[in-house]
């Protein structure tokens, strides 16, 4: 098996970037809200235990992953990122269809805000560490499944690692400054290309591993999220409610 | 077991969740393609039909939940 060519290097880094970013963001904002409405011990403290879970987690499974035969592996792999990718894919379009309420980073923190306000105060808040341990470790679990199964399938666990560190550090420095303005991240868009990428991944991988020669080589997964993204703005343009010209979306 | 059951049901939800078409669709696209490889050994065929499985599954499951809600 060749190793990725640039393009493929790109493609895979911007994958595994994109799906990061949107996931620390959905984090970000139960640690933000935690941080706000507790003080930021107990969230700051929920944040590193669920880190070191995510780590240990790594630790175990990533070296295993080492010794499955590679079309094995992209077997498995690919059919993980293909229900993953369609998921996220169908998600979006139906957020961008309004079949579905777009993800709300102002509503989620409000409503982690009033879960928190519920609970007895003090120095070390239970609920507190429990609520940024959990939003932090579910969306990490994410990430850390996306960067172990493009990267080992890649044989590129290196870019796929310093992707998806890349992004977290990026989401803290950029939460850390505008801390509430998640909501202006444009996460429907975002979710949509990864949603696509991954979809296109496992397409790629599956066809890989079942023994299938894909034509151009890596070169395939950039034509199938084009294919996949001009399909998906047809399926968007022509089940999307028609709205008078001059007003507004919702 | 009650940690068993909480990490089997983790499981479910991150794989299944609401949408069990998408996960039937994702192992039935595994299995058509590897049986028409194998036995058809016709690499053109699953070039062209792989992803439009994958692409119409999807469209399929956004019609599923539109008819849904229209009801």
């Amino acid at each position: 098996m060749t190793a990725l060519s640039s393009s493929g290097v790109i493609a895979l880094f911007a994958t595994v970037f994109l799906a990061s970013a949107v996931e620390m963001v959905e984090a970000l904002t139960i640690v933000v809200a935690v941080g706000v409405t507790k003080g930021w011990r107990s969230a700051v403290e929920g944040v590193s235990v669920a880190l070191l879970a995510l780590a240990a987690l790594v630790a175990l499974f990533g070296p295993a992953l080492a010794r499955i035969p590679l079309s094995s592996l992209r077997i498995v792999v690919g059919t993980v990122l293909l229900i993953f990718g369609m998921q996220w894919w169908r998600k979006a379009i139906l957020r961008s269809i309004g079949l579905k309420a777009k993800h709300d980073e102002d509503a989620i923190f409000a409503e982690t805000v009033e879960e928190l306000k519920k609970s007895l105060t003090s120095t070390r808040d239970a609920t507190a560490f429990v609520m940024a341990f959990k939003g932090v470790f579910l969306e990490g679990v994410e990430v850390v499944v996306t960067v172990i199964t493009l990267g080992s399938s890649a044989h590129r666990l290196g870019v796929a690692a310093t992707a998806a560190g890349v992004a977290v550090v990026l989401v803290a420095v950029v939460g850390a400054v505008v801390a509430r303005q998640l909501s202006n991240v444009p996460e429907n868009a975002m979710k949509m290309v990864v949603g696509i990428m991954m979809a296109a991944y496992g397409t790629f991988w599956i066809g890989e591993g079942i023994g299938l020669h894909w034509p151009g080589q890596d070169l395939a997964l950039l034509a199938f999220a084009a294919i996949y993204g001009v399909l998906t703005w047809l399926v968007v343009a022509s089940l999307a409610p028609h709205r008078p010209s001059g007003t507004e979306a919702p | 077991m009650k940690y068993v059951r909480a990490f089997f049901r983790f499981l479910f939800d991150f794989f299944v969740g609401d949408t069990p078409e998408l996960f039937v669709l994702g192992l039935a696209v595994l299995a058509i393609s590897g049986t028409l490889i194998h036995t058809l050994k016709s690499q053109a065929l699953v070039i062209v039909l792989l992803p439009l499985m994958v692409f119409l599954g999807v469209v399929g499951s956004v019609l599923l939940e539109r008819r849904r809600k229209h009801r």
